[in-house]
């Protein structure tokens, strides 16, 4: 099965790209998602989406479609065609 | 509060045949009092549109001076002004452009120990802050005071903005539990980013406080400029949420 994955503001400049297709072997969660494209974008990806234990950090907002999805939120699986969305918390100034 | 005397009903004619809005509206927007921190990029156009709508009072909150990249984006700031008061300059320009604006010129950011007080002084905020200890202090004495806060925010082309109810939204902390690690003070920016998203913030505080229209109570309006993607997302409440949860492990902190 296949996803979208779209990057905003600060991910989106480490990432290199606005959004990917990725494919996935099976059903998994938004925060099997982030482990995925940070093990495959490299470590400075990494670092911005997964903190020293590799779970995803709580500053970062996830979507599926337009609805917030809790990280640790395990009943929400994301399906063929879904697009998730790695939201970058960004400020004023 | 005084009535809307002739020469304002003349002045903000336009806005009053808006419908659902009309002298009403206009009378609660004169009546009512925004905080605005910071008067940067965000600030700047928040309050130029405030001070063009008729708003009574505005507190204003920024340190500092005026640098030269302050001017790509902080409106209310002026090349012959570099090196004075940002607030004085914003105080300035916006008594040019409306008179009657009471404001209230704070020299310093939103803190910890000040923002009881600044958000105590107002009906509602609207947060323009560049760091996030800001923004929160701001949102945490929103959600204790019962007073709505606009929160706009960008990077790059980029925004994002939403609109906390106490009591009815999803608050800051909500959002983001922690200090961002990976948020950096200084960022690239264009000021038509800054101004398109400091329009809408100031749109959401004459639709709270002039009750007309829907604010984004609970919804992410996300948009990157560079495609002119625009979307809205829809925000989870955190029921252990340490400044608005309802849980018995929030409301032990």
């Amino acid at each position: 099965m296949q996803v979208t994955v779209e990057y905003t503001a600060q991910i989106k400049s480490i990432a290199g790209l606005a959004r990917e297709v990725i494919k996935l072997d099976g059903p998994c969660t938004v925060a099997d998602i982030a482990r995925q494209v940070a093990s495959a974008r490299g470590e400075d990806l990494a670092g911005i989406l997964l903190d020293e234990n590799g779970q995803p950090r709580p500053s970062i907002l996830v979507f599926r479609g337009e609805d917030q999805v809790r990280w640790d939120d395990t009943s929400t699986v994301v399906s063929d065609g879904d697009t998730i969305t790695l939201l970058s918390p960004v400020s004023g100034g | 509060m005084a009535p809307l005397t002739d020469h304002e009903k003349a002045v903000y004619e336009w806005q009053i045949w808006v419908p659902g809005f009309g002298e009403a509206g206009q009378q609660a927007l004169k009546d009512a009092s925004v905080l605005v921190s910071r008067v940067g990029g965000l600030g700047s156009v928040v309050a130029y549109e405030l001070a063009a709508a008729g708003i009574g009072r505005l507190v204003l909150a920024h340190a500092g001076d005026i640098k030269p990249s302050d001017l790509n984006r902080q409106l209310l700031m002026t090349h012959d002004g570099l090196g004075s008061s940002r607030v004085e300059s914003a105080q300035r320009r916006l008594k040019e452009l409306n008179p009657r604006l009471e404001i209230v010129a704070v020299p310093e950011n939103v803190t910890e120990e000040n923002a009881a007080k600044l958000v105590g002084e107002v009906d509602l905020v609207v947060d323009c802050a560049p760091l996030f200890p800001e923004r929160f202090a701001m949102n945490r004495q929103c959600i204790q005071q019962g007073k709505p806060l606009v929160d706009c925010a960008m990077y790059d082309c980029e925004f994002q903005i939403t609109t906390i109810l106490p009591g009815q939204t999803p608050c800051l902390e909500c959002l983001f539990p922690e200090d961002p690690p990976a948020w950096r003070r200084e960022f690239p920016v264009f000021g038509a980013v800054s101004g398109t998203v400091a329009c809408l913030g100031a749109m959401e505080a004459i639709k709270v406080l002039g009750d007309v229209g829907e604010p984004l109570a609970g919804t992410l309006l996300t948009c990157d400029l560079r495609d002119m993607t625009f979307q809205r997302r829809r925000l989870l409440k955190r029921e252990d949420c340490p400044v608005c949860g309802t849980s018995t492990e929030a409301l032990s902190k």
